[in-house]
Formats: C-alpha cells, structure tokens, sequence
C-alpha cells in the first residue's frame, strides 16, 4: 500500500466514523444548549434534577454517529438499538409509562393536609389553569399571523399544558398528542419551574396593591386528622377519574402514591415511591427528554414560539389565580391574602415558597406558607384534570 | 397546515374550563364536607369520653 492510499484510507475512515468529521452548526449550537443547562443546574442550582440530566441527554443525542438515539425497530440487528432510543421509545413514545411513575413517586412526597384544611384552595389551583387555555388559543392563533407557522390543535393543547408548570403532565400529554416537540414543552416546563422566583413577583406586584399584599392571615391551618388525610386520596380519585376518565394515568398515580403515604402501613413502599422509585425514573425520563431533542428536530423557528406561549401560558395562570384570589378576598369573612392565587400553578413548592416570601417582604408577621401549599398541591391536582380533558378530546385507549 | 377548526377550539377552551372548574369546586365541596363530618366526630369522641370520666368519678 503506498503512502498515498494509505493516507486516503485514514482519511475515509476519520470522515466515516470519527465524530468532528461529522459534527454541523446546528448539533454545535443543541451541546452548547444542553452545557448552558448543565450550567445553570449546577451554579445556579435551578431545578438540578431535572435539568442537569436532560443537559446531558441533548449534549449526548447530538453526538454526532454515537447511535445512543436509534430506537428499536423491526428489522434491527439485535443489539444496535441505543440506550437513550430505548429509553425514547419504550418510556416516552410507545408506552409513556415513565411521566405516570413519576407522579406516583410526587404523590407519596405530598403531604395534601393544607389543602384537606382549607378546601377553597382547590378554587385558586382551578383558576391558574386560565393559561393552560390562553396558551392553546394563542398557539392557534399564530396560524392566522404566519400560516407556516402555525400549530394544529394537537400540538396547540401540547403547548397550552405547559401553562399548569407541571413537568410529568406536560411530558404526558404531550407523548400522546404531539411527540414530536415533547422535549421542548417538557424543557420549557421545568426551566419556567426553575424560573419562578423571577417569573412571578413582578405579575403578583403588578396585579395587588400594597395593602393586598400586607393582608396578614392567621398562620396555623386546624389540625387534619389520620383518618381524613387516608380518605382523601380515594375520594379525590373517584370524583376525578369518574368524570375526566383519561385523566387516570395521572391523577390516579399521584392519588395512589399519597395513599401509599398516608396509610401508614406499607411504610417501605412509600418509601420507595419517594425515593428509589422516583430517583431511578427521574434520571430515564430526563435523560429521555434531552435525547428527545435532536439539532434537526429543535432548529426550527416553531420552538422559539412554543417557548414563548409556553411562557405566556406560565403569566397568564399566575395572573389568573392571582385575580381570582382578589375575588375570593373580596368575598372572604376573614383577611384573604390574595397573592395566594400565584400559588395556584403547580410548581411545588417553589410558587408557595415565592408567595411566602413576598408575603413576609410587605408584612414580617405573615407567615403564609401553610396556606400557599394548599393551591399549589391543588394546582397539580388541577393540571392533571386539564391534561386529562385534552386527552379525552383525541386519545382513545 | 390545516385551516383551524375555531368552532372546536372555543369550545375545546369553554368545556375545558368549566371541567377543570365543576371538578376542583366538587373536590373542595367533598373535602370541606368530610372535613365537618371528622371534626364533629372528634367532638362527639371528646364529649363522650368527658362524660365517661365525669360519670366515672
């Protein structure tokens, strides 16, 4: 062989297999995305669990020639089926179970107490789910505008979930409905959960005045009994599941989860639920969902509109329950504070947490915690019911 | 892309709504009743157990 061919050769091989040859703009721009989430998990330690695995997802899915993406298909050599394609194919697309383990997981972690002591609450997690539909009409109504861009009514419900800043019903709904922008709802979910400490106070000033805002409430809710906090879950499931029937894989997850909690007698699998069990299915899933954005499937203006509804949909909820708490304060015998209704989205317990500290910032005495809980575990309960309601629309199983 | 279906959008958002609405106010009705319920069960068990310990002594 002469230098010649043989320096050929090496060269074809470097073009075939080795992955700098192969590495284009778009796949540079999905690693640089996916360390920025890595980054910011790490640094700022926003949402770490979730973010810092779907950063790693993308980096690992836009590796170029790395096959850890190729799905299981007919016909497939045993064995060439990546991990993360599996992972995609068998947890996300075809089965969708991971997004309902996760719930059972979040419902063993719930203590509903809060909510069981101050029931109106369920009204401020109903009230945020405004965005879940301002989102959906808005993700319509860009097809008006740009006609190339446009969503259909699928991808607009996919889009509109996001609005509730719940991570496992976003990922759900969108599985069934619109899989193929999964990984950027999902993503969008748990960045604007991440970001609710920037989000939210200025839609909550903007929306009370001052003297709202210092409304000072009695800090201890009545004390909610054993036997109460057993009976709720199944109570809970039956009313919901008997009426919104597809919203079963989640709420009756999340209910199952807390009853496993509350019973007190299968302390090991509570256990279990909320810490194995989730911990294992957090790392799959949002492995699942970084892998789920390829450069090819992300580099599309589209996602910067998902982005920005999915934004919208986060404001316009927080705004409503916020509104919807000045109602309820109008119409309360006792003092209402009503920046509990931000609380109402479901990103627990950061939006409790948030309304808290505002709470204490305009008067020291408040201690709002305990009641902020309460719309915010209702707001997952509320989520879950609006996922099931545009399931039930589409999906037939 | 197909034109969109407004008809079914609106009406998508109205139902969606008014579900998510009837639900959670039937969970609070249900929690708030079963709250009554146990809290005037505990009195009942207190009241009771008081009138044991007065009968008692």
């Amino acid at each position: 062989m002469s230098l010649i061919q043989y320096h050929e050769g090496v060269l074809k091989i470097l073009n075939v297999q080795v992955g700098f040859a192969n590495l284009d703009l778009p796949h540079v721009i999905m690693i640089l995305v996916g360390l920025g989430f890595i980054t910011l998990a790490i640094k700022k330690e926003w949402e770490p669990y979730e973010l810092l695995p779907i950063g790693a997802g993308m980096i690992l899915a836009n590796l170029p020639l790395t096959g850890l993406t190729t799905q299981p298909a007919p016909g497939l050599a045993p064995g060439m089926a990546g991990v993360l394609g599996i992972i995609l194919k068998y947890g996300l697309y075809t089965w969708t179970i991971l997004p309902q383990f996760i719930f059972f997981g979040i419902g063993a972690l719930t203590d509903f107490s809060p909510l069981i002591a101050n029931p109106r609450a369920f009204l401020l997690g109903a009230a945020a789910q405004v965005g879940i539909y301002t989102s959906f009409l808005g993700a319509l109504a860009i097809g008006l505008l740009v006609p190339d861009w446009g969503f259909s009514i699928k991808e607009a419900c996919s889009i509109g979930i996001i609005g509730g800043a719940d991570g496992p019903t976003t990922i759900y709904t969108t599985g069934l409905l619109a899989p193929h922008i999964m990984g950027i709802t999902a993503t969008a979910a748990y960045s604007y959960m991440a970001m609710v400490a920037i989000i939210q106070p200025p839609i909550i000033n903007l929306l009370t005045s001052k003297t709202e805002r210092q409304t000072y409430m009695k800090p201890m809710l009545r004390p909610v009994s054993r036997a109460e906090r057993v009976l709720f879950p199944i109570v809970a499931m039956l009313i919901i599941i008997l009426l919104i029937p597809k919203s079963a894989p989640l709420v009756g997850f999340l209910l199952l989860g807390n009853l496993f909690r509350e019973s007190g007698v299968v302390e090991r699998l509570s256990q279990t639920a909320q810490n194995e069990l989730i911990n294992i299915i957090t790392i799959l899933l949002m492995l699942g969902i970084g892998a789920s954005m390829p450069a090819e499937k992300v580099m599309d203006p589209r996602t910067l509109l998902v982005l920005f509804l999915g934004l919208a949909a986060f404001c316009v909820g927080t705004g409503a329950g916020v509104i919807f708490g000045k109602i309820m304060a109008k119409f309360s015998k006792d003092p209402f504070n009503p920046m509990l209704g931000a609380a109402g989205v479901s990103a627990v317990p950061m939006s409790a947490r948030i309304v808290h500290h505002m709470g204490q910032q305009n008067n020291k005495r408040n201690f709002l915690l305990m009641h902020a809980m309460g719309p915010n575990v209702a707001g997952v309960i509320g989520s879950a019911v609006a996922g099931g309601y545009f399931l039930g629309l589409f999906i037939n199983f | 892309m197909q034109a969109t279906d407004w008809a079914q959008a609106f009406s998508i958002v109205g139902g969606g709504l008014t579900a998510v609405f009837i639900i959670m106010s039937l969970l609070a009705l249900a929690t708030h009743f079963m709250g009554k319920i146990f809290i005037n069960l505990e009195k009942r068990k207190a009241q009771n157990a008081e009138a044991s310990e007065e009968a008692k002594s």
